[in-house]
């Protein structure tokens, strides 16, 4: 993946949805991968995508009253980059 | 013919996309929620959040997210009741209580933590709005009450309740109404709401749910994981992962969603209805019990005949007529002592959108030939 690429965390699972749903809806393409390992406390699906989708996806985000957490792909390794 | 007639205990038949959609489930998609990210479970995953946007937008709430998916209405209540009581306070519900509410409040009684007590009431049931004043306390938490009797039909207002209690918090079962009859969360300001998906909502046994405004309010009654913030022995302070430990009935929610997008069309009009009522009510030989106003009459009546006892009437309306009806009390004891029918109960009949006007015709003349 390239450099550019950012996963999205949120709180929970229906706030994955919904974002992936908005992004569908507005075509982004985004992806739901699992969590990656270093994050993986949190639930189980996150949302990745290009940095400009991310900060697209997080400004819906904030106007939805989500709590998302934004991660370059380069700061992982766990076999999903 | 459809002659059952006992839709309140849960409804039959249900829309056919609720057996396909839960077989589906079983033999062909199967996954589970959340928990990971493969399309398996993804696409499950979004079946249960499009049934939480269905619910909410039945209900009238625009917060689908504070919709929590339980087993049962009764779960989804002492979830509610239990989770906002522990604190003790005083409590006020209504004289039409099932004991999926009475139940809970007199457990909390009995721990020494609650009071509870009734709201004045109309014959009917219905509770008298000007006369909820007088019963305010200081430390009242909590205004409990049913918005369809599951005895005589009768629908409160809740929105003008909500206007008579002010700030404190109100708590609606709309176990018997939503479904068949307007349920306006927000525009009424119901903070609590609970549902059960196998009666009016034609869904399968297994599903139902609350609608929680206030989550802080709440403690949880179960205590488990959610796929979230797993790091930590507390539960999520988000809903509905608060309130969700353990994995939902996924497969009974399939079969919710799919009733939620299928219902049929009301084979029979209000007026058909109103029919029936009619007719049954010109039998001298029985006190029908329903709303005194219609514009309050949910789908449901029962009876009390001058001679026969509740259970003898069921058995010769199977017997004679197949027709399927409930005698008893029906979980409701205070609504029983409120009518005047504690402890023999009555019998009661509960429609569903597919009877036809024959149907219930068939029924009026059952009901008139029993009381002969
Ligand atoms: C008014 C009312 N409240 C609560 C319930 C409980 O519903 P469930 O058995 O689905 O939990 C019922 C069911 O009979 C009911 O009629």
């Amino acid at each position: 993946m390239s450099e550019n690429r950012e996963i999205v965390l949120f709180q929970n699972i229906r706030q994955v949805i919904k974002a992936e749903q908005w992004c569908m809806d507005n075509s982004f393409p985004v992806k739901v991968i699992p969590v990656p390992k270093p994050y993986s406390t949190e639930c189980g699906m996150c949302l990745e995508t290009t940095k400009d989708n991310a900060d697209k996806l997080e400004e819906f985000a904030m106007e939805s009253g989500m709590i998302t957490q934004r991660i370059p792909t380069t700061n992982y390794t766990n076999g999903h980059k | 013919m459809n002659l059952y007639f006992d839709n309140c205990a849960t409804s039959f038949p249900k829309p056919a996309a609720v057996a396909e959609a839960m077989v589906r489930h079983l033999n062909e998609t199967g996954g589970t929620y959340g928990r990971s990210a493969y399309p398996r479970i993804l696409q499950s995953t979004r079946l249960v959040e499009e049934c939480r946007d269905q619910l909410a937008a039945k209900m009238g709430s625009t917060e689908a997210g504070k919709i929590i998916l339980t087993a049962n209405a009764t779960t989804a209540l002492n979830l509610m009741i239990q989770g906002i009581c522990q604190k003790g306070g005083h409590v006020l519900t209504s004289a039409m209580e099932h004991n999926a509410i009475a139940r809970p409040l007199e457990h909390l009684r009995q721990l020494g933590l609650i009071e509870w007590e009734l709201l004045e009431s109309a014959p009917d049931g219905r509770i008298l709005v000007d006369k909820i004043a007088s019963k305010l306390r200081h430390n009242t938490i909590l205004v409990a009450i049913c918005h369809m009797s599951n005895v005589n039909g009768m629908a409160q207002s809740p929105g003008e309740i909500k206007k008579a209690i002010g700030e404190i918090p109100l708590l609606v079962d709309a176990s018997q109404s939503l479904g068949s009859h307007p349920v306006m969360v927000d525009e009424w300001g119901i903070d609590f709401l609970a549902f059960t998906g196998h009666k009016s909502l034609l869904g399968p046994t297994g599903t139902g749910g609350a609608f929680i405004r206030y989550p802080e309010m709440v403690e949880p009654l179960l205590y488990g994981g959610t796929g979230s913030g797993s790091d930590s022995f507390l539960m999520p302070s988000f809903v509905p992962d608060r309130f969700e430990a353990g994995t939902p009935n996924i497969t009974g929610i399939h079969g919710l969603n799919a009733a939620l997008k299928n219902r049929p069309v009301a084979q029979h009009s209000r007026d058909d209805f109103a029919a029936l009522l009619q007719e049954v009510k010109r039998n001298s030989n029985f006190k029908v019990r329903c709303a005194a106003d219609f514009g309050h009459q949910g789908k449901l009546f029962s009876v009390v005949h001058n001679s026969l006892s509740s259970s003898e009437l069921a058995l010769r309306f199977y017997e004679e007529f197949g027709i399927e009806s409930r005698a008893g009390l029906h979980c409701a004891p205070l609504a029983h002592r409120h009518l005047g029918s504690f402890p023999t109960g009555d019998c009661r009949f509960s429609l569903s959108p597919y009877h036809t006007p024959e149907e219930l015709n068939y029924l009026a003349k059952a009901i008139h030939d029993v009381g002969k």
